[in-house]
């Protein structure tokens, strides 16, 4: 439920502005249109404003006005004859399995999800798709798109996998523009940035680390423990692509 | 793939503050639609709502992320998304792809585990002691076959090959414990599945004559009976499904592939989209031919009820072509997808149909009243006519209406009942000898349970209780629910609700009215083509701004 929150958490207010790895801040709660129409109203509706007359019974305590406690409209300021009516545009949501079919081979040349890591295997997307939500429109007739944890549990896996074999093909690689998670290896932040923009849509200008601290500091501690920079790479890019910014749009 | 851009900070010395006052959200929307823009030099904000909104708009209409080089490139252009970046993707194949996976959500379109053929036309492969091994061999595993055959249930043929008289006359050999039980052996056929190969089927099975005569000497044509010995799966073995080779699922996927391509080739084409109810071109395939050419009359009233005459020529393609699509032209009794088979054998029933049909492409749902259906041991549950029975009446005062357009469809099925063939009423199908009648049975009123309903006895079901309003819809039949969705706007505003919610991934409200009505008059003015629709709704603030739009016009 955490995660969940976390992911609409983000993608609502956070995904367009770079901010730190760990997490997006918190938005202020949206409060529901109070009115299904926009028509303004001639004064303010005594049951969508807080009185900010403290009630006689809880001392400091914001209430709403009643007809037990009558107050006069002149004593309350000003209104908002327009009401702010905030909704989304455009809702966010979690990615679809198809959308995850075609996004990861394309992110990292070609490698997918295979059953027993093998090349060859079976496509995971496939083999788990109604696990993971997509409707075959037989048993199930509408995709789920939550993020649970069964989802995450299997997205957990899925980066494990491609993430490992991404770094393993780039250390195999000679020409490093055409390394697909590390071409910037000997300078981490630049990677990061790299990284940032191409599996989050984030940009981090040259010279800041907005945003990049906690992948930085993961990578250090995964180099400093495991003297393996492509082990620390495959740790990065789990955590990116297991992130909300990856997983929600 | 440049992946060795260099992120250089944006020059950020610009905004001024009416561009503030507009709200930097504004500046991609504006220059997307035709409007002054200021989006040469951003904020950094803007630079990654730009950013974001490319993703959005991959995701949502190819399918997948974004390119590395077009996120370079909105970085390099300081957050300015070129328009035709947008209209390219707007217009790319993957934007039919994902038209389609609407399309699929809409209509449910897999039916894949459905039978359409039952077991006396389904091939299967004999049983072997365990530790035999051989080639596989073929032979049809139902009880009415190989009583027939072999004069004894479920029993298969011998692995050894088969022997013939003088004359041609399969021989067999009797079983030395069993009396009863003779049995043939194999030969070697190349299946219409594959006919690259050859393989072994039990010889009675394998039987390819056209016609045969049944035990009073009259002449009956194979492909329609399974009860007579001389009959077989035919030429290549083309009346029968192999179980092995899963030709059954090959054609019901391709059924359902067919519908989808109807779909797709309008939303390509930028043909109106109102042709998803009314058009008549649709492709056929191999599979699809094949069934329809030898298999669809084999199984007769009691299965799935197909026949091959479907209202247009159906052209001759080998089946194992499954990727050779030939374009048909069907007759006016059909309406676009709504006469389509994957459509029919989905929604089995002409009320199932018409539900779906409200769903679908009216945006309506039927639901009980308000308070809930009356106690079942309500005296007026007795009342037969749906459309004045408590309760239901709710509903089915539309429903009926509705589902009465497919009264000429087969239920269970999807061929086209033809007055000629199928008068509304028979006399013979309302006498007693009637009730054990198949064709009767199948598609006639023969079992009244109740007194108001005997008058319809020997009537097509689709006529029971049908007034003449009804009966005026079964004549014009689904053609004529979609004229009339189309022309009261209705098929336009639901077209219009689903496009934008899909995109903006959440329910419309009242709130939306407005926006609702811009993009249905963008949708008519361009000839109701779906990927203008499309492309009115991305480039729009809700979609642009996506979570920072702002109601009173910006970005919150």
């Amino acid at each position: 439920m955490i995660r969940k929150l976390s992911v609409l958490a983000l993608a609502t207010s956070m995904a367009c502005v770079p901010g730190e790895f760990s997490g997006p801040e918190v938005p202020p709660p949206v409060s529901p249109s109070p009115s299904p129409t926009m028509t303004p109203s001639p004064s303010p509706s005594p049951t969508m404003t807080p009185s900010p007359s403290p009630s006689p019974s809880s001392p400091g305590e914001p209430t709403f006005d009643d007809h037990w406690n009558p107050q006069d409209p002149t004593e309350q300021g000003p209104g908002d004859l327009f009401p702010v009516i905030e909704r989304d545009g455009k809702a966010a949501r979690r990615l679809t399995v198809a959308q995850l079919r075609a996004s990861i081979p394309a992110l990292f040349g070609g490698l997918t999800w295979t059953n027993n890591n093998r090349p060859t295997g079976t496509v995971m997307f496939n083999s788990l798709s109604r696990t993971l939500g997509e409707a075959d429109y037989l048993g199930q007739t509408e995709e789920n798109r939550e993020p649970n944890p069964i989802f995450f549990k299997f997205m957990d896996d899925m980066a494990g996998q491609v993430c490992t074999n991404a770094v393993a093909a780039d250390t195999a690689r000679t020409v490093a523009s055409e390394r697909v998670v590390k071409p910037f290896a000997e300078d981490p932040d630049r990677n990061l940035r790299f990284l940032r923009l191409k599996l989050h849509g984030i940009h981090v200008p040259a010279g800041s680390t907005e945003g990049l601290t906690e992948l930085r500091k993961l990578y250090d501690d995964v180099l400093a423990d495991t003297r393996s920079a492509d082990q620390a790479w495959s740790a990065v890019c789990v955590a990116m692509l297991t992130a909300p910014e990856f997983m929600a749009y | 793939m440049n992946t060795n851009m260099e992120h250089e900070e944006i020059d950020m010395k610009i905004p001024t503050d009416g561009r503030r006052a507009l709200g930097a959200a504004w500046i991609i929307p504006l220059a997307l639609l035709g409007m002054p823009a200021y989006a040469q030099v951003c904020e950094q904000d803007d630079l990654q709502e730009s950013l974001q909104y490319l993703r959005r708009l991959s995701l949502d209409l190819r399918g997948r992320v974004p390119d590395l080089a077009e996120l370079e490139s909105v970085v390099t252009n300081a957050g300015a998304i070129d328009p035709s970046i947008v209209r390219n993707i707007v217009r790319s194949d993957d934007s039919v792809a994902q038209a389609r996976a609407l399309h699929r959500d809409l209509l449910w379109a897999n039916i894949s585990d459905q039978r359409i053929a039952d077991n006396n036309w389904s091939l299967t492969t004999i049983r072997r002691p365990a530790g035999q091994t051989g080639d596989p061999v073929y032979f049809i595993n139902s009880g009415t076959r190989t009583r027939l055959f072999r004069g004894v249930v479920n029993a298969q043929c011998l692995d050894e090959p088969a022997r013939f008289d003088a004359s041609g006359r399969i021989l067999t050999t009797q079983d030395a414990t069993n009396a009863n039980l003779r049995q043939e052996g194999w030969v070697l056929v190349r299946p219409y599945w594959n006919p690259t190969v050859q393989v072994k089927v039990c010889a009675f099975d394998a039987q390819d004559e056209l016609q045969a005569l049944d035990t009073r000497n009259r002449s009956v044509e194979c492909q329609a009976t399974a009860s007579v010995v001389g009959c077989g799966c035919g030429p290549e073995l083309r009346w029968c499904q192999s179980a092995p080779d899963r030709t059954a699922v090959t054609i019901t996927t391709a059924l359902g592939e067919q519908m989808l391509r109807f779909m797709d080739k309008i939303v390509r084409e930028g043909q109106p989209y109102t042709r998803v109810l009314t058009g008549r071109e649709v492709e056929v395939n191999g599979p699809i031919s094949h069934y329809l050419r030898y298999q669809s009359s084999s199984n007769g009233l009691g299965f799935v009820f197909a026949t091959g005459d479907v209202n247009y020529t159906v052209p001759a393609i080998p089946f194992d072509q499954v990727n050779t699509w030939t374009s048909v032209q069907r007759d006016n009794s059909h309406a676009g997808v709504l006469t389509l088979p994957g459509y029919l054998l989905k929604f089995q029933s002409d009320r199932g149909r018409a539900n779906r049909f409200y769903n679908a492409f009216l945006c309506q749902n039927f639901q009980a009243p308000p308070g809930g259906l009356p106690a079942a041991d309500d005296p007026c549950n007795d009342e037969p006519d749906l459309t004045k029975r408590c309760g239901c009446k709710h509903c089915h005062l539309a429903v009926e209406p509705a589902a009465a357009y497919w009264g000429r469809w087969s239920e269970a099925g999807f061929a086209p009942l033809d007055a000629a063939t199928y008068p509304s009423f028979r006399a013979d199908c309302a006498t007693a000898a009637g009730a054990s009648n198949a064709t009767c049975r199948r598609l006639y009123f023969t079992d009244p349970g109740h007194p108001d309903e005997e008058q319809y006895r020997g009537w097509l079901r689709s006529y029971v209780f049908a007034d003449a309003a009804r009966q005026a819809n079964i004549d014009v039949g689904p053609r004529g629910i979609a004229q009339a969705a189309i022309d009261n706007g209705a098929f336009a505003s639901c077209v219009t609700k689903q496009t934008a919610e899909r995109l903006l991934a959440r329910e419309l409200t009242e709130d939306d009215a407005d926006m609702l009505a811009e993009l249905r008059a963008e949708l008519e003015s361009n000839n109701y083509d779906l990927r203008a629709l499309i492309e009115a709704v991305v480039t729009r603030p809700e979609y642009v701004a996506a979570g920072h739009f702002d109601v009173r016009g910006g970005a919150r």
